[in-house]
């Protein structure tokens, strides 16, 4: 149902006339919203540099989500072409606004732990929220939101506990 | 379909069940009330599964007398590495089930799997990025 959106009848079709798809759209978003969450951890981690071995490898993790949601997104918007990871390093879809924080960026907590703990609620409220909206969205979209949820659970479970 | 995928979960979380009394026997005495913590939560899926397919108009698929381990579990470093192998096992047939289901059943599916992870990092110390896709890893 959902792949009828890419007809082959219309080849020469903008991507641009094209409406995206509910899968894209929640593909597409949930890119942004990875993209967004890692520019987080890039404002704690410039503000407390001592935190790095342990946000590092959860920052890298939140960017591996949102490449992969970019490729899938890509890939549902045009299945021909095989989606190019030079042409978006970041996992946003060409075309979207990078995660550019705002002029001043996040604001980070001076605490330490404070610090921790804004990111941990970050993590889970977006873990909560991608739960939410799995509903009327394609099988395999749904497994992958599904999984980068449970991801964003441990993450904050770590940012807790670890 | 969402069939086949719930009677996996259930025959999963019979596995797990089973998991758990060989990881009970063998952990540490810091760690016991985690296992038992865990065991009562599979035992407590394992009965929602149980009504879930029964509801699907089907019987559920039965426990085995016994199952076989991944490896050897002679002390409480191999049965922490049992219990998150056995987590991560469920993570996998819930992102399935998530595949599978629609509505209710999928969000269920969801907050499962996140509780396989969330036990799994738990038992670890550390994640892995993408739960329950064997492929991404």
């Amino acid at each position: 149902m959902l792949l009828a959106a890419c007809s082959a009848g219309s080849p020469g079709r903008s991507d641009a006339a094209r409406t995206p798809t509910a899968d894209e759209r929640a593909l597409t978003r949930a890119a942004t919203d990875s993209a967004e969450l890692a520019a987080v951890y890039d404002a704690v981690l410039t503000a407390h540099p001592g935190l790095a071995a342990r946000l590092t490898p959860l920052r890298d993790a939140v960017l591996r989500h949102a490449e992969a949601f970019g490729e899938h997104a890509g890939a549902k918007a045009s299945p021909s072409s095989s989606p190019s990871r030079s042409s978006s390093p970041s996992g946003v879809p060409a075309g979207q606004p990078a995660a550019a924080p705002s002029p001043s960026g996040p604001a980070v907590p001076d605490d330490e732990t404070e610090a921790l703990g804004s990111l941990a609620d970050a993590e889970r409220e977006l873990s909560a929220r991608r739960t939410r909206e799995l509903s009327g969205l394609g099988g395999g979209t749904a497994r992958l939101l599904a999984s980068v949820a449970a991801a964003g659970a441990v993450h904050a479970y770590l940012l807790k506990n670890g | 379909m969402s069939l086949e995928a719930t009677q996996a979960a259930l025959r999963a979380e019979h596995a797990a069940v089973y998991g758990y009394g060989v990881v009970g026997g063998r952990i540490g005495d810091d760690r016991r009330s985690e296992a038992r913590e865990a065991f009562e939560a599979h035992r407590a899926r394992r009965d929602d599964l149980v009504r879930a397919v029964r509801d699907l108009g089907a019987d559920p698929a039965a426990a085995e007398a016994a199952y076989a381990l991944p490896f050897e579990v002679p002390d409480g470093a191999a049965a922490v590495r049992l219990a998150a192998e056995l987590e991560d096992r469920l993570a996998g047939v819930y992102a399935d089930l998530v595949r599978a289901g629609e509505g209710g059943r999928r969000r269920a599916a969801a907050d499962a799997l996140r509780d396989a992870a969330i036990r799994a990092a738990r038992w670890r110390g550390g994640g892995v990025a993408f739960p329950g896709l064997a492929e991404m890893t």
